[in-house]
């Protein structure tokens, strides 16, 4: 064992001279994330609680909210649904089915249970989320300089935090994810027409939901490119960031890129923060357009 | 500003106690001034490490008011007065008397360390040339004054005691043995070791020595180490983490695992740096 003593035997859990309010942090911490854990919970639960999954708004020819009968009547998709492999009748779907044929069936079903592991082990592994969790959850430790709960620890070397190392691998799903939430953003802007029930066509149009699914796309840029994993690899990893070309010493491309990626890094909490709220709003506007709680400010051309 | 209350610990490896003093607090002061206005006229024998009241020395360390924070760089004006201000040596490491404490094991991680050795000189003359945008890089790590706060607050060491093993001279001997001796080297020498792992001219290969001697898998990344920093390095962010990537490149990600096979088959030598010479 360490030969290290000293007089201040092991602190037990809070224990601190700390006079601040150091617990404020991991509590608030504990009680957003835990919110959002939830949420994400309730949105691949959409079905089985509320009897249809609702990531669009579908009208019948009344004009009245109808999931079985209706019609998209917007082109938003909600983005925990994003992108839509499996559906029966949505023209986001990219299989016009109800699910795999392979999905047991005793299994409950919906389209983001196919998706959803890309983003959550995206931000699961990401270092600021493991810092904010280590912190708020595991109180390990729970604040700087205040005592911990347990007193064995393994960090991130054995299984199964060795998981953590793999990031960069859910950073890569990320990135294809932009395009996915960029192209749903575009989309927003192209309404269908619709006629007693049917759709007759396409136009041009903006509405709120656009809006939020524009700035989801730019929140979550900013986190995803900000990443420590994208930082390495776009130059981090090399030790010579103006190896001489030609005899001169110029920054590189990857010093260039390293530097951007740097700026946006130092703020990685921030917008770890912004795109987490964001997204999780969007879709619940979306989700509440789709049950008829409210309606969608919009012009179409 | 007026009389203060000070409740400063004193004592020694076998015990000790706070005691309370008061002292008179004026503009501009800062604690460590106020710890040498308790020496001179009311505890003479109150030991306390100190040498350039600068922040530059990094002999100061101590816990005031629960914070690890170097003495000569807390402003009075930024501590409450209406109640004691609490100071406290450093908790993780070996107590030698009152806010002194024995911080020489860092001496003995830093010990493993192998040194800077750069590549052949670039020019005839014996010179070498960089870039400054790598010199920018690594200046960050080397604004480092020792001041070992980092290493206080850092919980793998303050709380789960991963000091290591040592032999019967104090040495270091491996930080591998079973699970709870395991050696944690502590984020000062993470950044000694960035310092020198993203060194243009440096020649050696340091990973092996993070992942298992100094065990950097054992940060968990909670950053309270950049949180103390008196000279505001990014341990966390610019040290650890970029490190913690750089060993997940040579030891758990397949594709670069392949990559390296791929590149060992066909010949191709591993870039660390060039040497080349400015004409
Ligand atoms: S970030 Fe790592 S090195 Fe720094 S205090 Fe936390 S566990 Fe220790
Ligand atoms: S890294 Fe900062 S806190 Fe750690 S020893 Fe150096 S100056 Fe002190
Ligand atoms: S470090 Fe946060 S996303 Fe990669
Ligand atoms: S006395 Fe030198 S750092 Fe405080």
């Amino acid at each position: 064992m360490s030969t290290v003593a000293t007089p201040f035997p092991q602190p037990g859990f809070g224990a601190t001279s700390r006079r601040d309010a150091w617990w404020l942090e991991p509590l608030v911490t504990f009680v957003v994330f835990t919110g959002f854990v939830i949420y994400g919970n309730l949105a691949v639960f959409w079905p089985q609680i509320f009897g249809h999954p609702y990531f669009e708004i579908r009208q019948n020819a009344e004009g009245r909210i109808d999931w079985e009968h209706g019609e998209a009547v917007a082109p938003y998709l909600a983005p925990f649904y994003s992108p839509l492999i499996y559906d029966a009748h949505s023209h986001h779907a990219w299989v016009q089915a109800e699910k795999p044929s392979w999905w047991p069936g005793w299994m409950p079903f919906s389209s983001a249970m196919l998706i959803l592991i890309f983003p959550l082990g995206f931000r699961f592994t990401c270092y600021y989320y493991r810092k904010a969790y280590y912190r708020a959850f595991w109180a390990d430790p729970p604040a700087c300089a205040v005592g911990e709960p347990r007193t064995g620890f393994r960090g991130e070397n054995h299984w199964p935090l060795l998981i953590q190392n793999i990031h960069r691998y859910f950073l890569y799903a990320a990135i294809v994810f932009i395009f996915f939430l960029t192209w749903d953003a575009i989309s927003a802007f192209r309404w269908p027409v619709v006629e007693n029930g049917k759709r007759v066509g396409w136009t041009f149009g903006v509405g709120l939901g656009t809006l939020l699914l524009c700035v989801n796309v730019v929140l979550i840029s900013l986190y995803t490119f900000g990443c420590h994993s994208f930082r390495h690899l776009v130059g981090g990893r090399l030790n010579c960031f103006s190896c001489p070309v030609n005899g001169m010493y110029k920054p590189t491309t990857n010093y260039k890129v390293w530097t951007w990626v740097s700026r946006l890094n130092e703020h990685h909490q921030l917008w770890a923060w912004c795109s987490m709220l964001w997204i999780g709003f969007t879709d619940f506007y979306i989700r509440m357009c789709a049950m008829g709680v409210w309606s969608d400010p919009h012009v179409t051309f | 500003m007026g009389k203060v209350t000070f409740r400063i610990w004193r004592g020694d490896k076998s015990g000790g106690s706070f005691n309370d003093y008061q002292a008179e607090v004026s503009e501009g002061m800062v604690v460590l001034d106020a710890v040498h206005q308790i020496q001179a006229t009311q505890a003479p024998d109150l030991a306390c490490r100190w040498n350039c009241k600068a922040g530059k020395c990094g002999s100061c360390s101590a816990e005031v008011n629960g914070k690890p924070r170097l003495m000569c760089m807390t402003r009075m004006d930024t501590l409450p007065h209406d109640q004691p201000v609490l100071i406290q040596p450093m908790k993780a490491f070996p107590i030698i008397r009152d806010l002194v404490t024995d911080v020489s094991w860092n001496y003995r991680v830093n010990k493993k360390i192998p040194p800077f050795k750069p590549r052949p000189p670039d020019a005839p003359d014996g010179t070498w040339r960089m870039g400054q945008e790598e010199v920018d890089r690594i200046q960050e790590f080397r604004k480092c004054i020792e001041c070992f706060l980092c290493q206080n607050v850092c919980h793998v060491l303050r709380d789960h005691r991963r000091f290591g093993q040592t032999d019967t001279d104090g040495n270091l001997t491996s930080g591998k043995g079973p699970s709870e001796a395991e050696l944690f080297g502590g984020p000062r020498f993470m950044i000694r070791v960035a310092s020198l792992e993203m060194h243009p001219l440096d020649t050696v290969n340091r990973l092996p020595l993070l992942q298992k001697e100094l065990n950097i898998g054992l940060c968990n990344i909670t950053k309270c180490c950049t949180e103390v920093c008196p000279e505001h390095i990014h341990i966390t962010d610019n040290g650890i983490i970029p490190l913690k990537e750089r060993v997940v490149d040579e030891f758990y990600d397949p594709l670069m695992w392949a990559a390296r096979k791929v590149g060992e088959a066909l010949g191709i030598r591993r870039r660390k740096s060039l040497p080349i010479v400015k004409p």
